[in-house]
């Protein structure tokens, strides 16, 4: 079988319940929140592939496996071949140049205390070790490929000097500067402001071009996943609902989580106001999810095996997967 | 005359509200110079980014703006009487009772160590010290049933409730002491997409039931257009345009509407193209002098860069503050 450029096999992360000295006296067993619970993801190279879900569904999880920055309990990463998690350590600094993150809020994620320049040096240091004027000069073309130009307007400013589009474009050069083949960009314009989100959501549309990377697109936001990403998983509770090419999510979505999700979203048309009719009660916890399909409890079209049988993620169409027994 | 339904039927009217803020940057200017209606039974959306003064204009009607860091002129009229010159104690008496507020973040708001009940129990009894414990857990449970939650909850703690449980208790507490006029200042904000979708049906339902006026703060434009009669869009502190809803959407006037309205992805069908605006929101200690999105605006001409634009009729109800629209006369 061919392999994809990664390749996520049957994932799972179990995080496990503090519990108080009591309750681990009286019993032995142990809790797990189930975060990602056997998850099966193929990205081809130059993907954007967007993974999207409510809070607690897993995706930020699976983003933070991807580039080995979390163990899983179990299963398989595979960037370009090469297991993430069976790479010795040595080994494994090297492979960071080679997959990067994203971070959500870049005021938390940027330290005050160091200038532009510095930030956007450091991954460099860690894992280029060129001579010093390289690596200036590498940092300069990065910081005017992000549009933070010219470079040296910025280079030695500090974070809260900038705007919050600018700290996010530092944020997106600090991830880039190392030349990464495969990059998770974890809800990357959530923090950003309304107007200034099409120029970021631009910048890495067009930064994925130039370097040819393959993108895990992490968001809450279908409108954002629609407009950037060409294949969608849709996650619910640790588990992949459906994954399909972006027109087969936004044209022809099969799975009712992913249908509800669609529904849900507030559409920018006042002619287009409808009754929301949208599955009551919210995302259940995944330390004791329902039996069966997890979005059974919620599902308008719920049949008796829903109840009971963990429905299959089967290919319905070539290449859009839905686990639902309606379909089977 | 026409005007006269206009008159009659305003719940609340802000004239020329200023609000500045000192901080060790210098002096943020929140808002400058405000004015806007709302009628009775009115949904009023208020759109804006971070920093457009939209949060601020509620805090003031609400009278939760505190000297310093906060310094305000201008008049604020509800019921036909005027609020922003009241002292605490009177403005006590209309907080919660007659205007009342949703907050972003309900788990923030709710008091981890007390029952659901009891928020609602003692939020009634402050304010109506003559209804017994007895009556007020019968409203309590009443509430309860028009939020969609079962009264057998009246015992859980905040932390028993998921967040969409949590915000329908905020909206709940701001409904108890049966107010007219509901600020919710981006009351969704913090949920995910279903749940929101839930509360904001709940918010309609609950206006239509109480006849109740409501500002809608929010940065989201989807939200607006599902929910409000009448848009009002905020930039730099100022009403940049005001019109009713299907006007702001299909003709709007304002240059920064337009773009707004065409950088913002949608799930609606066809892959759109993305207009991008260029620059970032203004510095409010420090806006840029004339029009205050001539920076970024594709039109700008020599008047923008030092006058500033008035607000100007562009039809029934409808007012944009731009220069361009004296230039096309």
């Amino acid at each position: 079988m061919k392999l994809g450029f990664v390749e996520v096999k049957n994932l799972k992360k179990y995080f496990p319940v503090q519990k108080s000295f009591i309750a681990q006296l009286l019993s032995k067993s142990a809790e797990y929140v189930k975060a990602v619970d056997g998850v099966d993801l193929t990205l081809e190279r130059g993907d954007i592939y967007g993974l999207v879900g409510e809070s607690g569904s897993g995706k930020t999880t699976i983003g933070r496996l991807t580039v080995a920055l979390a163990q899983p309990t179990e299963g398989l990463v595979l960037v370009d071949g090469v297991g993430l998690f069976s790479i010795k350590k040595d080994q494994l600094r090297k492979f960071r140049k080679r997959v990067q993150l994203i971070y959500q809020d870049p005021m938390s994620s940027l330290n005050p205390k160091m200038t532009v320049g510095d930030a956007v040096t450091e991954p460099l240091r860690y894992l280029d070790r060129a001579p010093r004027d390289e690596m200036k000069q590498t940092v300069d073309a990065m910081l005017e490929k992000v549009g933070l130009s010219p470079p040296e307007t910025f280079y030695d400013r500090y974070p809260q000097e900038l705007s919050g589009g600018q700290r996010q474009r530092v944020v997106i050069a600090r991830a880039l500067v190392v030349k990464p083949d495969y990059v998770v960009a974890d809800e990357p314009v959530a923090m950003v402001d309304v107007s200034v989100r099409a120029q970021i959501m631009d910048m890495l549309l067009q930064m994925q071009k130039e370097l040819n990377l393959t993108v895990l697109l992490i968001t809450h936001d279908l409108a954002v996943a629609k407009y950037m990403c060409n294949r969608i998983s849709v996650m619910y509770l640790g588990k992949i609902a459906e994954t399909g090419s972006n027109e087969q999510i936004f044209s022809n979505a099969l799975h009712p989580y992913t249908k509800a999700l669609m529904a849900a979203v507030p559409v920018p048309n006042p002619r287009a106001r409808t009754e929301k009719k949208v599955p009551a009660g919210e995302i259940p916890s995944a330390l004791n999810p329902p039996a069966g399909c997890r979005f059974h409890p919620r599902c308008p079209y719920v049949l008796d095996r829903c109840r009971v049988d963990v429905p299959e993620l089967i290919e319905r169409e070539p290449g859009h997967y839905a686990a639902c027994h309606l379909y089977d | 005359m026409a005007s006269k339904t206009l008159t009659t039927g305003s719940i609340l009217q802000m004239e020329a509200l200023y609000v500045e803020y000192t901080s060790d940057r210098g002096i943020a200017k929140a808002v400058q110079g405000v004015s806007l209606e709302l009628k009775k039974g009115e949904t009023l959306g208020i759109v804006g980014e971070s920093g457009s003064g939209k949060s601020t204009l509620g805090f003031a009607v609400m009278g939760l703006l505190r000297s310093p860091p906060a310094r305000w002129s201008g008049k604020i009229s509800f019921e036909g009487r005027e609020i922003s010159s009241l002292r605490e104690g009177e403005m006590r008496k209309i907080r919660g009772s007659r205007i009342a507020m949703i907050f972003q973040d309900p788990m923030t708001s709710l008091n981890p160590v007390k029952k659901i009940g009891s928020h609602f129990v003692e939020y009634i009894r402050t304010h109506e010290p003559s209804v017994n414990e007895k009556e007020a857990i019968k409203r309590t449970e009443a509430t309860m049933r028009d939020l969609g939650i079962s009264p057998s909850r009246i015992n859980d703690y905040p932390h028993q409730f998921s967040g969409g449980m949590r915000q329908r208790v905020m909206i709940g507490l701001a409904l108890a002491l049966k107010p007219h006029l509901i600020i919710a200042d981006e009351p969704t904000t913090a949920l995910d997409v279903i749940v929101e979708a839930q509360i904001l049906q709940l918010l309609k339902d609950l206006k239509e039931k109480y006849s109740l006026s409501l500002i809608l703060i929010t940065h989201n434009m989807g939200i607006v257009a599902q929910m409000a009669d009448r848009v009002a869009v905020m930039y730099s502190g100022k009403i940049a345009e005001v019109a009713p809803t299907l006007k702001i959407f299909e003709e709007p006037k304002h240059p920064y509407t337009q773009a707004l309205l065409q950088s913002i992805p949608t799930v609606e069908a066809g892959r759109r193209v993305l207009k991008v605006i260029p620059g970032s929101p203004p510095d409010l200690t420090n806006p840029p002098k004339g029009c205050p999105f001539h920076p970024r605006c594709p039109y700008v001409f020599a008047m923008c860069y030092d006058e500033e634009p008035k607000l100007l009729s562009t039809g029934e109800e409808a007012m944009a503050a731009c220069h361009l629209l004296n230039r096309k006369r």
